[in-house]
Order: structure tokens, then sequence, then C-alpha cells
């Protein structure tokens, strides 16, 4: 593997909720190489957000606590710096955009004013012609006018595009978008899809893109990190763990993708509900829902295994030829 | 079945953006002028581009927007109830109060339509909570400590609190992960089957809304272009914009 651009290594991460501090992250290995694409998958509630805003310093800084951990930015250490020169740090070359981008944007100003803000930034003059190009590979035609609307002002996919476009001005070396494409629709996700592919291959950008939309998974990511219950359950290749994972969670959110696609009168559910991090044990996290349980999934977390190259954490994974491919394909 | 719920005439939404006194403001034609019928028991999709107005419509059905022009006239009268309209909004969290907790939002909603005692309403709380796929215990959390999922499911939650008749569902799932999505939709469709509701869904998720819908409308650039029952609009869409969005989906 190519060097590693971000490596984030035992990472632990209590929030304070009632003034109590409620561990939700829970040791997590994260790497991401140069000229990368990776993708994180999981369960709504999982911790993806908390993860990566936490990481670049991006929340509260008194609502939440680091238990452990490393992270190594091109070699520097960043945790034991004060958070605002991390986010220095990382602000400069690493862009993010958040979840719901319309609400990171400060309501009172134009989207206009938010684009002069990222040069000023940047320390360049404003350049129009650029910006309008931006906004055009986006899918926005009336520029004149969007460029004059307030953020409340914006659709749901206006707003996620915007922050696309916003996040492109500095040509950052890292992109990390959660949620990037849930309000858009077929024809612009598939014009996304194509922009990010195509400045990952022009500029080597190294990207991490949340989603819950598997096409995007499949279109764009070279590797993919599968998170529940605050950790990192499944990790490997994107096609070949879309097409066999050894893990129980990751199959059953394979067939549920499918089953959403073909058109059978109800569709396949997981048995039970996500796990609150209220309820965090020593325990496999998945183990209320999983068909393949035993009593050993209830005495431990499973450590992360190895397995041809992808990695996993589970007691018993589909590891023999019988179960080589899944259920469904 | 053919009941009317909703009567949609020449409905119009005009937006003036003007940044400041100094700059030239701009007319946007949100919603240009949409006609449609809605009957009691549809569930009926609303899918178009990005900026077509389809938030826009929805929020003039619940009376969030006054319309420029045209009128809407639910269940033969003018104007709808609150009560009987609910939402559940593409970005939810710009709707609840931050720092109030879901008990709290869920029992308002709850006293406001129904006289029940306080140990009936912590039950009703729980089952509502439980019938979205949560945890009772989520109760005591406050709506800025949800990831955007959960959030998701606590707005579904407080719609389905006051029993409406006309539920609109901007994009309901689009922020959840796929097991969660199966367990919405799969409760959706249990409760229409089970009660007298009628749902309005725009959603950009096709797979969604070929599961869901027995009517599809079709808007782009604040028009409708195409309203067609289902078979009709995956078989044999009529405008081109229809064509190659059914064309991408099938990709
Ligand atoms: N500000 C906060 N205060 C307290 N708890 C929080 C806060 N933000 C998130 N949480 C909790 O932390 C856990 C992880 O949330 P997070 O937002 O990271 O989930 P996620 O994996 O991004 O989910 P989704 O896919 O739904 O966006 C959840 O249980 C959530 O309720
Ligand atoms: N409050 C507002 N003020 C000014 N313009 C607005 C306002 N709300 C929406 N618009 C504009 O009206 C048009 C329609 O927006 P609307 O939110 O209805 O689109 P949509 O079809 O829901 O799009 P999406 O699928 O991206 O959510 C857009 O061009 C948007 O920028
Ligand atoms: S450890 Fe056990 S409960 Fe957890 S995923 Fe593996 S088989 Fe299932
Ligand atoms: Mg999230
Ligand atoms: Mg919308």
């Amino acid at each position: 593997m190519a060097e590693a651009l971000l490596a984030l290594k035992a990472y632990r991460v209590s929030l304070k909720i009632s003034d109590k501090y409620l561990e939700v992250i829970r040791g997590i290995d994260l790497k991401l190489a140069k000229g990368e694409v990776l993708g994180i998958i999981g369960e709504s509630g999982s911790g993806k957000s908390v993860l990566l805003k936490t990481m670049l310093g991006l929340m509260d800084y008194d609502s939440y606590r680091v238990d452990s951990g490393t992270l190594l930015y091109e070699g520097e250490s960043m945790l034991e710096l004060p958070i605002k020169k991390r986010y220095q740090i990382l602000g400069r070359s690493i862009a993010y955009i958040f979840q719901n981008p319309k609400q990171s944007l400060s309501q009172r100003k134009t989207i206009q004013y938010h684009f002069k803000e990222q040069f000023k930034v940047l320390g360049k003059p404003y350049d129009a012609s650029y910006v309008k190009q931006l906004l055009s590979d986006v899918g926005i035609e009336n520029q004149t006018t969007l460029l004059k609307q307030y953020p409340y002002q914006l659709s749901g996919g206006q707003g996620q595009r915007i922050a696309l476009a916003l996040a492109l001005v500095a040509q950052p070396k890292v992109i990390i978008a959660d949620e990037p494409t849930s309000a858009i629709d077929a024809t612009l996700k598939l014009k996304m899809m194509k922009l990010l592919k195509q400045i990952n291959e022009k500029y080597g950008t190294a990207m991490i893109i949340v989603t819950h939309d598997f096409d995007v998974i499949h279109h764009i990511t070279q590797r993919v990190v599968v998170m529940y219950g605050g950790l990192v359950m499944n990790e490997g290749d994107t096609q070949a763990l879309m097409k066999a994972s050894v893990h129980p969670y990751t199959r059953g959110l394979i067939t549920c993708a499918e089953s959403l696609k073909d058109m059978s009168s109800t569709l396949y559910e997981l048995s039970g509900y996500p796990l609150n991090p209220l309820n965090f044990k020593e325990a496999c996290p998945f183990a209320e829902r999983c068909e393949r349980k035993t009593i050993s999934c209830e005495a431990m977390v499973p450590i992360m295994e190895t397995y041809r190259g992808e990695r996993y954490r589970c007691c018993h994974p589909y590891l023999d030829a019988n179960d080589g491919g899944l259920a469904h394909a | 079945m053919h009941e009317r719920i909703l009567l949609i005439n020449h409905l119009r939404k005009q937006f003036f953006v003007k940044p400041n006194l100094l700059k030239r403001g701009h007319l946007i034609d949100a919603v240009k002028d949409v006609s449609m019928t809605v009957y009691r028991g549809d569930i009926l999709g609303i899918i178009g581009e990005s900026g077509s107005g389809k938030t826009t419509l929805g929020e003039m059905i619940l009376k969030l927007q006054a319309p420029t022009a045209g009128e809407l006239i639910f269940d033969g009268i003018g104007m709808p109830f609150r009560k009987d309209v609910q939402i559940v909004m593409q970005q939810s969290n710009e709707v609840f109060d931050p720092l109030s907790s879901v008990e709290k939002i869920l029992r308002t909603a709850i006293k406001r339509h129904h006289k029940l005692t306080k140990s009936e309403q912590d039950e009703r709380i729980e089952a509502l909570l439980s019938s979205v796929g949560m945890s009772p215990v989520d109760k005591i959390k406050k709506i800025n400590q949800f990831s955007g999922g959960q959030l998701q499911r606590v707005c579904i939650a407080r719609a389905l609190a006051v029993e409406p008749k006309l539920l609109l569902l901007d994009e309901p799932v689009s922020a959840l992960d796929v097991s969660v999505q199966g367990q919405i939709i799969n409760l959706l469709m249990k409760l229409h089957a089970q009660q007298d509701l009628t749902y309005i869904i725009i959603s950009h998720d096709l797979n969604v809304i070929k599961h869901m819908c027995n009517r599809i409308a079709v808007m782009k650039d604040g028009e409708m272009v195409e309203l067609s029952d289902k078979e009709t609009l995956f078989t044999a869409p009529k405008h081109a914009y229809t064509k190659q969005l059914i064309a991408n989906f099938t990709l």
C-alpha cells in the first residue's frame, strides 16, 4: 500500500450527554493512503460523523473527550496539538463537507460571500469565472441568482452541490464528505460521482466518502470500511467486499440494499434495532441481530482478524468454501 | 377509493431574492402552475430535478408557505387542518428546537390532540419510539444528540403521534442506512395498510418510489411535466426528462 496520508490508531471518543461521558467511538484504526478513495458505510448512529468531526476538531470542544488514540497526518502527530492548531493544519489541506451542509454555512451571509471567504483564506483574489466553472461542474445553471441566495433559501440538493463546489475552491489534498449525495437525483448523482472521480484521477486528491448509497460505494471507492456500534467491523477492497464479505453484518446490509432494488412486497429487514451507545457492552455489538450468533459472541468484543486481505471483527465469519458467495448473488 | 382528499388548483410560488438594498433583485419561479388531485388512500410520489420546486410545493400543501397564486382544497374544505396533514421533512433537524428532548416533543404532539393520562402518554411515547426502530431509553436525549438517521425516525414518530390523514414525506429515508431504510418503508407500508392514510412522497430514490407509490408526478423547472400511474411511468415515460431519469436509474 502507498504511504499513509492519514493514519488514525486506537481512537476512542466519549460524548458529553447531560454531564456524563458516554463512549461512542470505541477504538478505531483508519488509514487513508495518498490518492485513495475510501468509503465508510454503516448503521445510522454508529459514529461515522462523530469520528470524522472530532478527528478534524470540528465539534464543540466541550461536548466530547478523546480518551485515547493517535492521529498522524503526513507523518506528523496531530492529537497532542492544541485543537486550534490542529484545525489550522488540517483545515488547510482537508476539505470537510458536513452531513447537513446548509446548516454549516452562516445563514446571514449569501452564497457569494461564502465563496469570497474561501478565496480570502487562500490569500487569493476572488475569481468569478472559476466560481462559475465550479458551479456548472456541480450542475448549477442559474448561477447569478444562486450566488445571491442565502443558505436557507437553497433546496436540499442545491445545498449539497454548493458545499462540494465550496470545498473544491481550495483544491484540497483530501476531501472528506459526509453523505454528499443523499438529496440529489440519479442524473445529478452520476454527474457528481464523475466529478469526484475526475478530481481524484487528475489531482490525486484522496477522499473519504461516508454514504448509505451503495451505488456511490461501487462507483468511486477503492476500499470500504463498515462501522457498527462505534467499531470498525469489516474492511477491505470494495469490489471483493461487496461480492463476498466474510462478515455477517456486511452481508446483511448488502441483502437489504438488494432487496430495495427488487420489487418484493416486503423489504428484507435485519431483525431487531440498531445498538444505542447507552447499551454498549463487552460483546459483539451486532450480536442481538446476528443469525450466526453463538454464546462466545456475547462474551467479548471480537478482535480484528485478516483473511485474504479482508479485515473483519467476528467470531464466526463466512470462511469456508460453501459460504463463498452471497446467498443472493 | 376515488374519493378526493386534496385538490391543487393552478398553484404558483415565486420567491424574490435580493441580498441587500443596493443589489438588483431576482425572481425565482419555484412552482409555476401546478394542478393535481390526490385521492384518499393514494401513495403519490413526486420526483424531479433538484431545485424543481418539490419541497416548495409540499410546503404550500402544509401551509408553511403562502402560494403566490392558486388554491388548495383539502377534504372539500378550503384550509387544511394542521393536525390532519403532517410532514416528515428533508432536513428534520431544522424543525425542532435542538435542546428539547424527544420525550418533550412527542408529549407535546400527543397532548395537543388526545386527552390521555400521564402514564398513557408515556406508553404511547414508548410505542411510537419502538415503532420507528428506536429504543425507549432514547427519549431523554436532546435533538442535537442524535445522528442524522435517528433524527429522521424521531420526525416520523412525531408525525404519527397525531394520527394524521395525509402524511407528506420529503426524502423520508435518504439519510438512513439501508437496513433502517427497509424497516421504515415496511413500517410506512404497514401503517398505510392498517390506517386511513394518504401519503405524498418526495424522493430522488426511484427504488423507494417504485416500491411504495401507486401514482407518480414528475417536476422540472417548477412545472409538473407528467403525472401517471406507476406502471405507465416506468414502462412508457412521456417527457424527455422522465425518460432520461428512468434510463439513468436502470443503469
Ligand atoms: N452532539 C452530540 N451529543 C450527544 N450525542 C451525540 C451527539 N452527536 C451524536 N451523538 C450520538 O453519537 C452516536 C453516533 O452519532 P453519529 O452522528 O456519529 O452517527 P452516524 O454514524 O453519523 O449516523 P448517521 O448515518 O445517521 O448520520 C449516536 O448514538 C448519536 O446519538
Ligand atoms: N425561501 C426561499 N427563498 C428563495 N428561493 C427559494 C426559497 N426556497 C426555495 N427557493 C428556490 O426555489 C427553487 C425550488 O426549491 P425547492 O426546495 O422547492 O426544490 P426541490 O425540488 O425540493 O429540490 P431538491 O430536490 O434539491 O430538494 C430553488 O431554485 C430554490 O433555490
Ligand atoms: S461475532 Fe458473532 S454476533 Fe458478531 S457478527 Fe460475528 S457471528 Fe455475528
Ligand atoms: Mg452521520
Ligand atoms: Mg427538496
